[in-house]
């Protein structure tokens, strides 16, 4: 879609975004695309912010059903985009919550490998994803990553740091893991 | 000719005991009609009641297939996007877009048909899991080209994980309002 002046209308829309976002009205969540999140409004639309390397931030709205792309903006054309941007990237990868982990000494999961023998996977990323307010509180089953050995007992071998100190557990698959 | 004429006369005066009984048979008839009446009406209020009845039942039974269907739906949807997380562990990126895509369809199918029945948020979370999913499908259909980056599987593990969080919370939704909905039916 060739991007042309805002109108008025566009701005209002950049506008009410911004405003819905640092209210969290609006929970953006990232996507597999390097430098891009996505959210979706009134169960229809989807929006989605690219931040290319170039650092040009588009803003594209889309018809989910038809897949249409309604809108397109820059923050060349609405100023407004750029902070825009950086609200959905802090509210989509948590940041002030890892910020908070990091100078409370929180919890951090260094390594973690659901499976048995040589067959497991890391679902380290996943278990940092899942603390909050320091706990982690996360049923061992294959929603962490899927099963890597089907029709096996497995476990959960993980690493984790708390207020300065390393610690490790084994918790079998079934049962819940709670940490600190 | 003459047999009938002497029976036919026999007959007259029997005829006219009649008249000694008829205030008995109008009491009778009216007791009849009046009961008549009422078992009517006693049959129609029954018909009215079974009728009330049956259509509460329908409407249970349909509520309950909803329900039901929603909760098999998003279960589906939630073993898939299981699988999905093993695919991407291992790098299968042909089997991660047919199967994404499958999680799509599946829960854009079930929003469509049984959606209202889950809170605003819930139904915008699964709507946004299925945007994330069509970006990991999108992305994987590159990786069958060129190897990942550490980074970019980082990004679409990270984007697999939310989006297999917000089908969970839309499952763990749909079972609470079956089993409420069991509940009720057993109340």
């Amino acid at each position: 879609m060739k991007t042309t002046m805002p109108t008025e209308k566009d701005i209002e829309f950049v506008q009410f975004l911004l405003d819905s976002t640092q209210k969290e009205k609006i929970q953006w969540q990232p996507s597999a695309k390097e430098g891009q999140f996505t959210t979706t409004l009134q169960q229809r639309y989807a929006v989605f912010m690219t931040k290319t390397t170039t650092d040009l931030i588009t803003l594209e709205l889309t018809d989910d059903p038809s897949g249409q792309e309604l809108l397109s903006v820059r923050n060349l054309s609405i100023p407004q985009v750029e902070d825009l941007y950086e609200f959905v990237r802090r509210q989509a990868l948590k940041v002030d919550s890892v910020l908070d982990q990091i100078m409370q000494g929180g919890l951090v999961i260094t390594t973690a490998r659901y499976g048995l023998g040589d067959h497991y996977v890391d679902v380290s990323q996943q278990l940092n994803d899942a603390i909050t307010d320091d706990k982690l509180r996360v049923f061992v089953g294959n929603q962490l990553a899927g099963d890597p050995c089907p029709n096996v007992a497995k476990n959960l071998i993980l690493e984790y740091r708390f207020r300065d100190q390393t610690f490790q557990r084994t918790v079998n698959e079934g049962e819940t893991l709670d940490l600190p | 000719m003459h047999d009938f004429a002497q029976r036919a006369g026999a007959r007259i005066p029997a005829m006219a005991d009649l008249n000694n009984y008829l205030p008995a048979i109008d009491i009778v008839g009216a007791a009849a009609s009046v009961f008549g009446l009422g078992f009517t009406i006693y049959v129609l209020c029954v018909a009215k009641d079974a009728k009330r009845a049956a259509e509460a039942a329908r409407d249970a039974a349909l509520s309950a297939v909803r329900k039901r269907s929603l909760v098999e739906d998003l279960g589906d949807a939630v073993r898939m996007v299981e699988q999905v997380g093993l695919l991407i562990q291992r790098d299968e990126w042909m089997a991660i877009h047919m199967r994404t895509e499958e999680i799509v369809g599946t829960c854009k199918s079930a929003m469509a048909r049984w959606g209202d029945a889950l809170d605003d948020e819930t139904r915008t979370g699964v709507m946004t899991a299925t945007t994330m999913l069509q970006t990991i499908a999108g992305k994987s259909s590159e990786f069958g080209v060129r190897e990942l980056t550490p980074a970019e599987k980082g990004k679409m593990v990270l984007t697999h994980l939310r989006a297999s969080g917000l089908i969970h919370t839309a499952l763990g939704e749909a079972r609470r309002l079956e089993e409420r909905n069991e509940n009720n039916n057993a109340d």
